[in-house]
């Protein structure tokens, strides 16, 4: 597959805050790439430098090989941007929010009024379409906040946390509009700090904190990262060396993070087992005050590779 | 073009879409505008009594009657003797001198002296002194018609010039009473002008307002919501170009000012024509030079806008600045009142503003009913300002993120 978006050492600094630093990535046609990381991490800025809204301090953006800063104008007709806030005019409708749009991109006539009608169609708001938005709940309007950006039917979409505020409902339409748009042949990169959506929608993903991406590669590659097995957190009263002493005499368990108190372990596949496992820190004197087992996910590898929670 | 236009119409929908701008641009300025003119109705010396106080020196019948004209004259007359006088402050004072019955009778030179102070208003002493040349004509006149005859030479010598008798005073004082049969003609010569007053001044002054605050407030507040909504800097992430934007915006905001003069214009001469409260008022016969103007007054406006809506922060400070910054520039300007009776440094610093100069070409135009030569400098200035607030404007205007 082609790459439709190419990042490379793309930097960005404010005075004395590095926001983004030297971060190279690719996308593919038909691909939903993920930004994961917690809010402050960079994605909003990198999303910025990648839709032109803001100049990089260094690197490059490429768009369908087009630079975006060489050719500002075929890049941008070529993107789709819906911003993490919810930028629609209140005053108008849905319907005419899309026409403005629309014609922003060249859109005229009946090839606009269709594509409208398409759209509000598949955004389900057809029914209220000719309704101001300000009588709209926040699920509505983050759905013709997609839309908007849909509009001029765009070869890469630039998805800023678009499901940020809102019930779940209103969550798993918007995720389900984006397999649909992907299915359509389209490409998406998609910044978020929910995890499940992360997990669930995105073919390849970057954890991305402090400007940096942390980890790079699909859902099931990056919880390989962590190992092969289950993972046993531990809370008590007991010290992370104490822990660290312990889990190096039990065989098979591999230390993800200890610190004093509380401690994450992955328990290997084929080994002896969890509860092998437990006996070997409770024959070394530990007790704990909370055991937790689990299968691995991409909040433990965040926890693994920064230290913190993703929702720190 | 097409896609600034296909912008500017998008924001002007916007504008309209808003209910509260239709009383704000259709009705509320109109009220005013009747308002004030009604209010400044009968305001200036044109249309008042001017206090004047007379020394008689004369204290003969002739004293009298002249006093008699000037109180015809519309002057609001405190009479004295020259005794009083020297106890007594003035304002404007005439002096009738002492013997000027008999200098008049023996048709002798006479002098009468009017002196004001130093601090009284300009522009009411301005008219004092017309309206007395107009007394000396009017009592003049009377005196021809009166027609008595002179002393005899032989008499004169001898210093008797007879007293009139009662018949000959009361036909002098019917002649004075009556319409004055020698009238003299007041106008304006050279670069001197009438100070505006009523609707003369306030329909022009409320058109440069309401320009001023229609677009200033509701321009400014609705930039400053697209900076906090995100809409201004997703359209930057389209393939408009900064510069695009910015042009966008200024034609908008230069529309919504052109339209709201032009309501102005047509209600002042609608009101003027069917002369509502006795409003009396036309634009005259070079209107069409006040179209012109209103094309850089509306640019400078939109520029100031633009610059406003860059410096905001939030709504708030768009709805109560924008509106404080459009009554200065309202003041300053002399919309509310004319330049001329403001204090020498206010109307020196009142030419910073461009409703001053959207003002002087609206009573150039008005008033003295020039065309082209009334709008000329105030549209290149108004022109140079639009330029600079508009730079100044998009250099701050922030519609990235």
């Amino acid at each position: 597959m082609a790459p439709v978006l190419e990042v490379r050492a793309l930097r960005k600094v404010f005075g004395d805050l590095t926001a983004v630093d030297g971060i190279s990535f690719t996308v593919n046609e038909g691909e939903i790439y993920g930004f994961l990381g917690p809010n402050g991490a960079g994605k909003t800025t990198s999303i910025s430098m990648i839709c032109g809204l803001l100049d990089p301090t260094e690197g490059e953006v490429l768009v369908q090989g087009i630079g975006i800063r060489e050719n500002p104008r075929e890049v941008k007709r070529r993107l789709g941007v819906v911003p993490q806030e919810v930028a629609v005019y209140e005053e108008l409708s849905a319907r005419q929010n899309l026409d403005f749009w629309g014609g922003i991109f060249g859109l005229r006539g009946g090839i606009l009024k269709k594509r409208v009608a398409e759209l509000l169609e598949q955004v389900g708001l057809e029914d209220r379409a000719d309704e101001p938005v300000k009588n709209f709940s926040g699920g509505m309007k983050r759905r013709l906040n997609l839309a908007m950006g849909l509009v001029h039917d765009p070869q890469l979409i630039l998805l800023d946390e678009p499901t940020v505020g809102i019930d779940p409902q209103a969550r798993h339409k918007i995720l389900d509009i984006v397999k649909e748009v992907v299915a359509q042949g389209r490409t998406v990169l998609y910044t978020t700090h929910y995890l499940e959506e992360a997990e669930d929608l995105c073919d390849r993903l970057a954890v991305i904190d402090h400007g940096r991406i942390l980890a790079e590669g699909t859902v099931d590659g990056l919880k390989a990262q962590l190992g092969e097995g289950s993972l046993l957190t531990v809370q008590g009263q007991f010290t992370a060396a104490s822990l660290t002493a312990a889990a190096a005499r039990v065989e098979g368990l591999q230390p993800v993070e200890i610190a004093d108190g509380r401690g994450m372990l992955m328990v290997g596949n084929g080994g002896p087992g969890v509860s092998h496992s437990l006996e070997g820190l409770f024959s070394a004197g530990l007790t704990f005050d909370d055991i937790n087992i689990k299968e691995p996910n991409l909040e433990d590898l965040f926890l693994k590779l920064t230290g913190r929670e993703l929702r720190d | 073009m097409r896609r600034i236009l296909h912008l500017a119409l998008h924001d002007s929908r916007l504008f309209l879409t808003a209910r509260e701008n239709f009383f704000f641009m259709f009705i509320m300025p109109v009220l005013f505008m009747l308002f004030f003119s009604v209010v400044l109705r009968g305001g200036g010396p044109a249309d008042v009594r001017i206090s004047l106080q007379v020394v008689d020196g004369d204290g003969g019948f002739l004293g009298e009657a002249f006093i008699a004209q000037l109180e015809t004259g519309k002057f609001d007359v405190q009479r004295l003797t020259p005794a009083q006088a020297d106890t007594t402050g003035y304002i404007r004072r005439l002096v009738i001198p002492e013997g000027f019955g008999a200098d008049v009778l023996a048709r002798r030179k006479t002098e009468l002296a009017f002196t004001k102070k130093s601090d009284s208003s300009v522009e009411y002493d301005a008219a004092a002194e017309v309206r007395l040349r107009q007394v000396q004509a009017s009592f003049l006149g009377a005196l021809i018609l009166w027609n008595r005859a002179a002393p005899d030479s032989a008499a004169l010598a001898a210093g008797i010039v007879p007293e009139p008798d009662e018949q000959e005073k009361a036909a002098l004082l019917a002649l004075i009473a009556e319409p004055p049969t020698v009238t003299v003609e007041q106008s304006f010569a050279g670069q001197g002008r009438p100070v505006p007053s009523g609707a003369g001044q306030s329909v022009p002054g409320m058109l440069a307002m309401f320009v001023v605050m229609i677009v200033a407030i509701g321009g400014s507040e609705t930039l400053t919501r697209e900076k906090l909504s995100g809409t201004l800097a997703r359209l930057a992430t389209t393939t408009f170009s900064r510069g695009e934007i910015i042009a966008g915006k200024l034609l908008h905001l230069g529309m919504v000012g052109f339209v709201q003069a032009l309501v102005l214009m047509a209600a002042g001469q609608a009101i003027g024509a069917i002369g509502l409260f006795g409003i009396d008022f036309t634009w005259g016969p070079r209107f069409w030079a006040i179209i012109l103007l209103i094309i850089p007054y509306s640019f400078s406006v939109a520029g100031l806008t633009l610059l406003l809506g860059g410096l905001f922060r939030t709504t708030q400070q768009a709805e109560s600045l924008a509106w404080l910054v459009g009554m200065v520039f309202a003041a300053m300007g002399g919309c509310w009142w004319p330049a001329e009776i403001m204090p020498t440094a206010a109307r020196i610093a009142g030419a910073f503003f461009p409703t001053y100069w959207a003002m002087d070409a609206l009573h150039g135009v008005v008033t003295f009913g020039r065309g082209l030569g009334a709008i000329a400098l105030p549209s290149v200035i108004l022109v140079l300002y639009g330029v600079i607030f508009s730079w100044l404007g998009s250099r701050t205007m922030k519609v990235k993120g």
